[in-house]
């Protein structure tokens, strides 16, 4: 592994590069690396530097995206789709505890047994 | 290096680091493919005692910091972009050690239990790979800088070379390796203290010439 993709591994836990997004969107749609490159338009190494580039934000997403579409040449409508992909993947992660909490009671505000219930009218 | 590349490479770090402050997106993977693995290079040659795995850590934590809050970097301090990720990373290094010494000195090794002849008597003793790695940090040197050290030295002198470089501080040691034993041990203790002055003023002259400013 040469250095970069060594690097470019150790900053996929960190929101601040597209490495982190992309982990996300790749495994959202069960892409190895060799598929993400290809589903990019791009070879290995620049998926690399790719990885490495610094994530949207919101306020400037599509200047943001602009820059690496200019830089190396990548696929914009897959990158833009595996950006929005990503970050909502990530912001569904982060969201708080609370909130998760309140969406599985609600699925389950019932509390009787299905054969209680009975059939629905 | 000479003048000319040496201001088209200062040149080039400039307008990297403008591209950061202006948060341009592929800066930071710009910047990796310019910097990281001649830093990771740079620290671990500068450290060769010390694991590299803790090398990388302290790069990682110097670069990717530097990454996110590029005005850390004042191109008006007269430091070049490298020469000062080089400074970070130096100083990183120095607090992961520090840490490192910390986590260790709270924690009693299971061989030291075992292996103490009276149980509690060897526990509050300085742990010898400590005391060595303080030695490693003190003496960590490039192998440029070693190299122009080792310059025109005749053998005996190398050999004692390589004592300084591991820490040794007996003249004994010395004086085996510089063959003083004709010498008196006040004549040894004179010759052995000149071979160190010697190899001090050495360092420091090859470590002005050798290391990025």
């Amino acid at each position: 592994m040469s250095h970069l993709e060594e690097l470019a591994r150790r900053v996929e836990s960190d929101p601040f590069f597209l490495g982190c997004v992309l982990k996300d969107y790749a495994r959202s749609e069960k892409l190895d690396d060799a598929a993400l490159a290809a589903a990019l338009g791009c070879d290995s190494e620049t998926l690399t530097m790719v990885r490495l580039c610094r994530a949207p934000e919101p306020d400037r997403f599509r200047e943001d995206i602009d820059q690496v579409v200019a830089r190396f040449g990548v696929n914009r409508g897959v990158l833009e789709e595996a950006v929005r992909r990503g970050q909502a993947i990530a912001s569904m992660k982060h969201q708080p505890a609370g909130a998760t909490g309140g969406m599985l009671l609600a699925a389950r505000d019932d509390d009787r047994p299905p054969e209680e219930i009975g059939e629905l009218p | 290096m000479a003048p000319t590349d040496e201001l088209l490479v200062r040149e080039k770090e400039c307008a990297l680091h403008q591209r950061l402050l202006d948060r341009d997106s592929a800066a930071t993977a710009d910047a990796a493919s310019l910097f990281w693995q001649r830093l990771v290079e740079w620290i671990k040659a500068r450290n060769r005692f010390i694991d590299e795995h803790i090398c990388c850590d302290a790069a990682n934590e110097a670069f990717l910091n530097y990454l996110k809050n590029p005005a850390s970097f004042d191109p008006e301090s007269g430091k070049s972009l490298f020469g000062y990720l080089c400074m970070s990373a130096s100083g990183d290094l120095k607090n992961l050690l520090a840490k490192g010494r910390r986590h260790s000195s709270k924690t009693i090794p299971i061989d030291s239990v075992e292996l103490s002849p009276t149980a509690g008597n060897h526990l509050g003793e300085e742990d010898g790979s400590l005391r060595r790695l303080e030695l490693q940090e003190e003496a960590i040197l490039t192998e440029p800088v070693v190299n122009a050290i080792k310059l025109g030295l005749p053998p005996e002198e190398l050999v004692a070379l390589e004592l300084y470089l591991d820490g040794e501080k007996k003249t004994d040691a010395y004086a085996e390796a510089l063959e003083l034993q004709d010498y008196s041990f006040d004549e040894q203790q004179d010759i052995v203290k000149r071979f160190k002055d010697k190899i001090g003023n050495r360092i420091k002259r090859a470590r002005r010439d050798h290391e990025p400013s």
